[in-house]
């Protein structure tokens, strides 16, 4: 038997979620299929190992939109998220650079090594925030297509130019400057202190393919730049419980609304008849009936794996295939005895309660990413440290530590070897690299996780492990984003939607991708508001 | 003393365009040029006794006849010369590469490696084409002021707009996708073989410090093919005597016209009065007074150099500061016996010769500049003009230029800048920066020859005499900033309205009357002449707004 | 964590309010005392001893110091004499301010110039091409300000090696105190007769020594930030952020001040071929003036207490001064607002710096002033004067 609703949702990561949310709440009648046992995708918190929650891949919050929060009503729903303030980057000679909300202090910590970038300092802080307050307006919008231009699109372009020749021209140059410079050349503007512009480019890095010095990083630090908590750009939080109760808060949104989320249900593929979906066929053969199915997977399975390929326009085939993932990054998820010990400001500081950044110079990250292009892992990666128990208690026993590393580079392609081989080693590569810098680490690991992309797209489907559904560079954006012509979240097969990080605006535990997309096929079937970019 | 419409800081190939340009309109014109000869970096001088040498630039493919006209050039002022080769990649062992301009040759070549390469390449060539065309009429029109799109401004946005979209809509949205891609994705995408992919990125490189998985390199392969006929490689092109004779027949043109050109003339000082520039200052103590003065030296020699620091803002200095000069290319020239020992060797060497067996050399290649250490097996571009004119050279002997990268104008001498180094001294934009020098020059022309000796074995026996040119020399030679033969990198971010430095397109200064012609302004270097145009032509239109208002 | 001053170990013990705030993250006293009046008349009626030590200081020495400085400011920086001071403003190139602060000529190529907040990206920015070099000195250098109408007699006994007395308004000599070398500008926030004294660290508590005790015979007394404020409001001496904002943290266009906006016009000094940061934006502004200006108000005390008293209050305003923005009126339509106000000990009058529309900027202007009376807002009637508000023969004679 089967039932009949009116939208199934393919993945119940939180995009697929968000977009769930809203459709639910506009009274359509909606169903989340989920492959894995939990929801969240890769926004999931899971205790791998007793007593210890991991925030397995992704670790912070800071991209998820105000208006989802607020519409949503997450707060009520469980989402607390606690602030993540101080970046602590300590050096290999025994020195660090610990910037932290105290301005001063921060000041004068860049000006041990130079006071002009102490001062430059300010000057990037506000001239991110005018670039943030710019591209802000993208993240609301639906791409307007400039090669159809009908009149929506005409509109849209009208507008969007609008928007841009309305700012200040220095703005409007910055911002060019941004969408096409390298992260190390646009930091070169403003800093001559190499640990400030290392520490700094390693969020151009984050989730892509390039090192510091590739042109197209410096649009990633600004991805990272334009998150907003309570109205402050650039602010980093960390989700009470972990980034797995982000979605479990959007899930139980969702629910109330009345959606019915299914887990441990892989879609195997869509069903489509006369180049309209009819519904969605289940791993286990069993098929449900939808008006529309919206896909919240990255654009190779949405496009290649769910629908057959005849279905599609050569073209787009093409496209997709050409689009690029190239996971770049794993993570090393410990549970830890004790707090780590930092020899550049030992004791348990509140350092702790901040990031620790593994990236004491360009050069290092340069030389971590030359050792990924020729299909290695790096020797001496760039690591991104959160502790979360530190800020939230009940992330382990009492006393006890989850450490969460980001790490990277790990090509998903090795030029020697499989991930299954070199997955301990890789571990060892991360924990030898941080011992460096807190000399008791070795001794007080409980356990240790390994997380590399061949991890991340076995567990979470995300292709090539790439956590951004495909890289942020200027050809994968916007009206690019995933291909041109089909940026507007519609497919060439009508009914079948997508609504994941891989369209526009991108990655990072946004829901932006999944809203917008609600906004569409409400428009498409005729409900609420949401005709935007028809 | 007879004041000047105009004077022009340098004799490059650019300023002689834009002296062309203004002569042919009436007005007095002098160009000033410090060295012996004009053109530049396209100039061709006697480097070995009895030879004439391309001293840097060697190929003058980018440059479109069409516009002789315009620059006054008489019909038979130029022969060109196109030989059966457009490249060919050395593979090591003997094995090599060849793009014909016969298309079937370079399909049966290309074949030899891959087969679905060989029928994929026909498309690819047309598809560089017309990506070519498209990305033209951006650089055959002034780049759009963004910061100031007045009613007027935005009047004259409509026409390469509506040229843009007679070429399709799909293909403009198609260009602003491919634009920002690394050349090693758009090739990827096309070609399975390395020896074909390598030997196409290289014309990813010039203009750049990047290797070939940098974004931007597309632009760069497109940049490089907007001369027309890149045959999937670049346009190609040279000349009867070297790529001197365009210059030499730009400058016979403007003189033609009664401008006056003065080679051995150093310009000292651009002289500014009232926030004008009003006239030159030269190195012997002469002043020439000018109704404007017209640059064709870099942007950051210009106004650092020659107008001075403190006579501009220092929000805009810093802007200039900031404009990325990074002369990555040294040039050796050869004075061989005969032509290397290669089957065909007058066939196949007649066009670019490449080391660059495969994407991954050049990337190797590209990492030493990253550390600004030279390639220890460095990229080689070589070309041996000989085959186009014997008369450069004795009978029988034969020159070889070679364009070396990576060797870095930035070494970095110390490997990391302490953390305790202090603040750097008042107003050093780039610390830690050491030119070219020393043992270094010695270390680049032995691995060179050691490259050499790999891909083209015996050439090493045939060297009679030799000329190294840093980056250095060409910028103490030429007065090229860093050693930047773009007068600034061709990377997305220093394109068009941000060229040279954002707010200032359209070849105008905060000097008033002052104004820039080089490479360093839109549409950006190469021997295309096409700064040198747009310069004038946006000279003429401020004379003629000063006078209606 | 705040940095202690070179003072610290004087001024903590006297820190008898433990009121302290964050001055470019040095703790300062807000008061030494519970409140302020007994500083604040100290400073009208004998001398009051601030610790300024956090103001951000610099050197600029070199063959072309004088044009850098000249190009930085927009006072003729060339015009200025060894031996003098300079209070000026600087901009950035669309002649909106940056800063303002003081520039003490030490030599024909030495200066040293004060600023509220770090500028020395920006002076060596400004220096490309010349001959000059500039230095953050600030650790390098401690300052106290001494000021008040007994501050000449005190300096008189305490300095030796210069002619305190002879020292003219803006004036600057070296000496020394004790044998601590020190230099003394005549110079200050206060609009009083009044001193600034710049000395090494290692000799800062030395001179603090030497002048309490001295000063005990003349009424000295330390001072802090409140009364500081109310006595620089007197004076009609604009603060930075407050009464103006930097173009570098104004965010905003609109947020942003030139000197004339300012007030500060007199202090923009153009001349034929002088090419200061600003100078052309300043030109064209001065031929086309802004919409904005500057003002300083008096409000009618009797109509603020009459407020109060409708309530069966006393009036709440007396006491510290306010950086609170309150909107101005005229007309029933709001024409600017006060940044800076404060009741003023020694003339018995509430007191504004405004910025208002420019056709209000002129003295007799009558405009209306926002004041709050338990939770209720009303207006109470408000007039234009001249700045200073508090100008004794004294600061300069």
């Amino acid at each position: 038997m089967t039932r009949r609703y009116d939208v199934i949702v393919i993945g119940g990561g939180h995009n697929g979620l968000v977009h769930a949310a809203y459709l639910a709440r506009a009274g359509l009648d909606v169903c989340v299929l989920e492959a894995r046992p939990l929801v969240g995708g890769a926004t999931v918190t899971e205790e791998i190992f007793p007593g210890f929650q991991y925030s397995v891949f992704s670790y912070v919050v800071s991209l998820m939109r105000p208006d989802i929060i607020r519409e949503l009503d997450l707060p009520r729903h469980g989402l607390a998220i606690l602030p993540l303030e101080s970046t602590l980057t300590p050096l290999p000679d025994g020195d660090r650079l610990y910037r932290d909300a105290d301005h001063h202090r921060t000041w004068r910590e860049i000006a041990r090594f130079s006071i002009r970038d102490a001062e430059a300092y300010d000057d990037y802080g506000r001239s991110l925030f005018y670039m943030a307050r710019a591209v802000k307006y993208l993240l609301d919008i639906v791409p307007p297509d400039p090669a159809r231009l009908a009149p929506g699109d005409i509109s849209g372009m009208l507008r969007l130019g609008r928007h841009f020749l309305g700012l200040e021209p220095d703005q409007l140059h910055l911002l060019a400057k941004l969408m096409t410079m390298s992260s190390a050349d646009f930091l070169e503007e403003w800093f001559e202190t190499d640990v400030l512009k290392a520490t700094l480019s390693a969020s151009g890095i984050i989730g892509t393919f390039l090192g510091p010095r590739s042109p197209g990083t410096a649009y990633v630090l600004l991805h990272h730049y334009m998150g907003e908590i309570d109205g402050h750009f650039r602010a980093w939080g960390f989700a009470k419980g972990g980034t797995g109760a982000v979605a479990r808060a959007i899930a139980s949104a969702a629910r109330e609304a009345g959606a019915e989320i299914r887990t441990d249900a892989p879609v195997a593929r869509v069903l489509v008849q006369n180049g309209r979906t009819t519904g969605v066929a289940l791993a286990n053969g069993d098929e449900l009936r939808a008006k529309v199915v919206s896909s919240s997977l990255d654009p190779r399975r949405t496009f290649l794996d769910l629908v057959d390929e005849g279905e599609l326009p050569d073209e787009v085939v093409q496209g997709v295939r050409g689009y690029r993932f190239r996971g770049s990054s794993g993570k090393v998820n410990l549970a830890l005895d004790a707090a780590p010990d930092f020899s550049c400001m030992p004791g348990h500081g509140p350092h702790l309660r901040g990031a620790v950044s593994i990236s004491p110079s360009i050069d290092y990250l340069e030389r971590a990413y030359d050792d990924a292009r020729y299909g290695d892992f790096s020797r001496e990666p760039y690591i991104d440290i959160v502790i979360p128990s530190a800020i939230d208690p009940a992330m382990a026993p009492p006393g006890k530590h989850v450490m969460s590393c980001f790490v990277q580079y790990a090509p998903y392609e090795l030029r020697e070897g499989t991930w299954d081989d070199k997955r301990e080693a890789f571990g060892d590569t991360v924990i030898d690299t941080l011992a460096r810098y807190a000399p008791n680490l070795k001794d007080i690991i409980l356990h240790r996780q390994v997380v590399t992309p061949l991890d991340i797209e076995r567990t979470t489907g995300l292709s090539q492990g790439n956590i951004f559904q495909g890289e942020l560079t200027p050809s994968q954006l916007f009206f690019l984003r995933p291909v041109a012509g089909y940026a507007k979240y519609r497919t060439p097969v009508r009914g079948y939607y997508q609504c994941g990080s891989g369209t526009h605006p991108g990655g990072g535990i946004m829901g932006a991708p999944g809203k917008l997309a609600a906004g569409v096929v409400m428009g498409d079937l005729g409900r609420g508001k949401g005709r935007r970019g028809r | 003393m007879k004041k000047y419409d105009a004077v022009l800081v340098g004799a490059g190939h650019n300023a002689l365009a834009a002296a062309c340009v203004l002569a042919r309109r009436g007005w007095k014109v002098l160009v000033l040029e410090r060295r012996g000869v004009v053109g530049g970096v396209a100039a061709t001088e006697e480097v070995f006794p009895g030879c004439r040498v391309n001293v840097a630039a060697q190929d003058a493919g980018l440059f479109r006849r069409e516009l002789g006209d315009e620059f006054g050039l008489g019909a038979r002022a130029l022969e060109w010369v196109h030989p059966p080769a457009v490249a060919t990649s050395l593979l090591g062992g003997g094995d090599r590469l060849t793009l014909w301009r016969d298309p079937a040759a370079t399909r049966g070549e290309i074949a030899r490696h891959s087969r679905a390469d060989a029928s994929g390449f026909p498309e690819w060539a047309d598809y560089l084409d017309s990506m070519a065309r498209v990305l033209r009429v951006g650089l055959d029109h002034p780049a759009p002021a963004l910061h100031d799109l007045t009613r007027r401004e935005r009047l004259r946005l409509l026409r390469p707009l509506a040229q843009a979209a007679r070429l399709g809509r799909r293909r403009v949205v198609e260009l602003l996708r491919v634009l920002p891609l690394p050349a090693r994705d758009l090739l990827d995408d096309r070609f399975a073989g390395d020896a074909l992919k390598g030997m196409l990125a290289t014309t990813a490189l010039p203009g750049a410090s990047h290797g070939p998985g940098a974004m931007g390199g597309a632009f760069r392969m497109l940049y490089h093919a907007t001369g027309g006929h890149a045959h999937g490689f670049r346009s190609s092109a040279f000349l009867k005597g070297g790529v001197g004779a365009l210059s030499e027949a730009l400058a016979a043109a403007a003189r033609a016209r009664g401008a006056e050109i003065r080679t051995g003339t150093e310009v000292e000082r651009i002289i500014v009065e009232d926030g004008a520039a009003t006239k030159v200052l030269l190195a012997g103590g002469e002043e020439v007074p000018a109704h404007c003065v017209v640059s064709g030296a870099d942007p950051r020699r210009t106004f650092h150099d020659l107008v001075g620091a403190p006579q501009l803002g220092p929000e805009f200095n810093r802007k200039v500061a900031n404009i990325q000069m990074r002369g990555t290319t040294a040039i050796l020239h050869l004075l061989l016996d005969d032509l290397p020992p290669l089957d065909d060797a007058e066939q196949r060497l007649a066009g670019h010769t490449l080391v660059a067996p495969t994407l991954d050399y050049l990337e190797r290649a590209s990492d030493a500049a990253k550390y600004g250490r030279c390639s220890p097996r460095p990229h080689l571009d070589i070309v041996i003009p000989t085959l186009h004119d014997p008369t450069l050279a004795p009978p029988g002997r034969h020159i070889a230029s070679i364009q070396i990268r990576y060797a870095p104008y930035h070494l970095r001498a110390t490997p990391v800048r302490g953390p305790h180094a202090g603040p750097s001294p008042g107003g050093d934009f780039a610390p830690g920066a050491t030119p070219l020098a020393g043992d270094i020059f010695d270390e680049l022309l032995a691995r060179t020859c050691d490259t050499l000796d790999e891909f083209l074995p015996g050439t090493r026996d045939r060297i009679l005499d030799h000329r190294l040119v840093t980056p250095l020399d060409l910028e103490s030679e030429f007065g090229l900033t860093c050693g930047d033969e773009y007068h600034g990198q061709m990377g997305l971010d220093q394109l068009a309205f941000m060229r040279p430095v954002a707010g200032w397109a359209r070849h105008r200064t905060p000097v008033e009357r002052l104004f820039l012609c080089g490479a360093g302004t839109h549409p950006g270097g190469g021997v295309t002449c096409m700064p040198g145009r747009l310069a004038a032509r946006e000279i003429l239109r401020a004379r003629r707004h000063a006078a209606r208002s | 964590m705040l940095l202690e001053t070179p003072f610290h170990p004087r001024t903590a013990p006297l820190c008898h309010s433990r009121r302290w705030r964050n001055w470019s993250g040095y703790a300062s006293a807000l008061t030494y005392e519970p409140g302020h009046e007994y500083e604040y008349y100290a400073v009208r009626s004998g001398a009051g001893l601030f610790d300024i030590s956090p103001l951000r200081k610099y050197e600029i020495a070199g063959a072309d110091a004088a044009a850098l400085v000249d190009r930085v400011v927009t006072r003729n920086a060339l015009e200025c004499p060894v031996g003098r001071v300079l209070y000026t403003p600087w901009c950035d190139e669309a002649g909106k301010m940056i800063d303002d602060g003081t520039v003490q000529r030490l030599g024909e190529d030495t200066f040293r110039v004060t600023s509220a907040d770090p500028c020395l990206r920006w002076f060596q920015d400004c220096a490309l091409g010349m001959d000059a070099a500039v230095r953050d000195i600030t650790r390098e250098l401690a300052a106290l300000a001494l000021q008040g109408p007994t501050s000449r007699e005190i300096l008189e006994r305490v300095v030796t090696g210069a002619d305190v007395a002879a020292l003219p308004f803006f004036g600057l000599t070296g000496g020394s105190i004790g044998a601590a070398p020190v230099t003394v500008t005549r110079t200050g926030y206060t609009g009083d007769l009044g001193y600034e004294i710049w000395v090494r660290p290692e000799n800062a508590v030395g001179v603090w020594d030497a002048l309490a005790e001295v000063g005990r015979g003349y009424g000295l007394a330390p001072a802090g930030l409140d009364a500081l404020d109310v006595a620089r409001i007197e004076a009609g001496l604009l603060l930075k952020d407050v009464d103006y904002v930097s173009t570098w943290t104004a965010l905003i266009e609109s947020r942003k001040s030139s000197p004339y906006e300012a007030g500060l016009g007199w202090a923009v000094q153009p001349q034929p071929g002088r090419d200061f940061v600003g100078s052309r934006a300043l030109a064209r502004e001065a031929a086309a003036p802004s919409e904005w200006g500057f003002a300083g108000l008096e409000v009618e005390w009797p109509h603020i207490e009459k407020r109060f008293a409708a309530v069966g209050l006393p009036p709440l305003m007396a006491g510290r001064a306010s950086r609170e923005a309150v909107p101005i009126y005229a007309g029933g339509k709001q024409v600017g607002y006060v940044t800076s106000s404060t009741f003023s000990p020694i003339l018995k009058k509430y007191i504004a710096l405004a910025t208002v529309r420019r056709e209000f900027t002129r003295p007799g202007h009558r405009v209306k002033f926002e004041l709050t009376v338990e939770f209720v807002r009303h207006t109470v009637p408000a007039r234009v004067v001249k700045t200073p508000f508090f100008d004794p023969a004294r600061k300069r004679g």
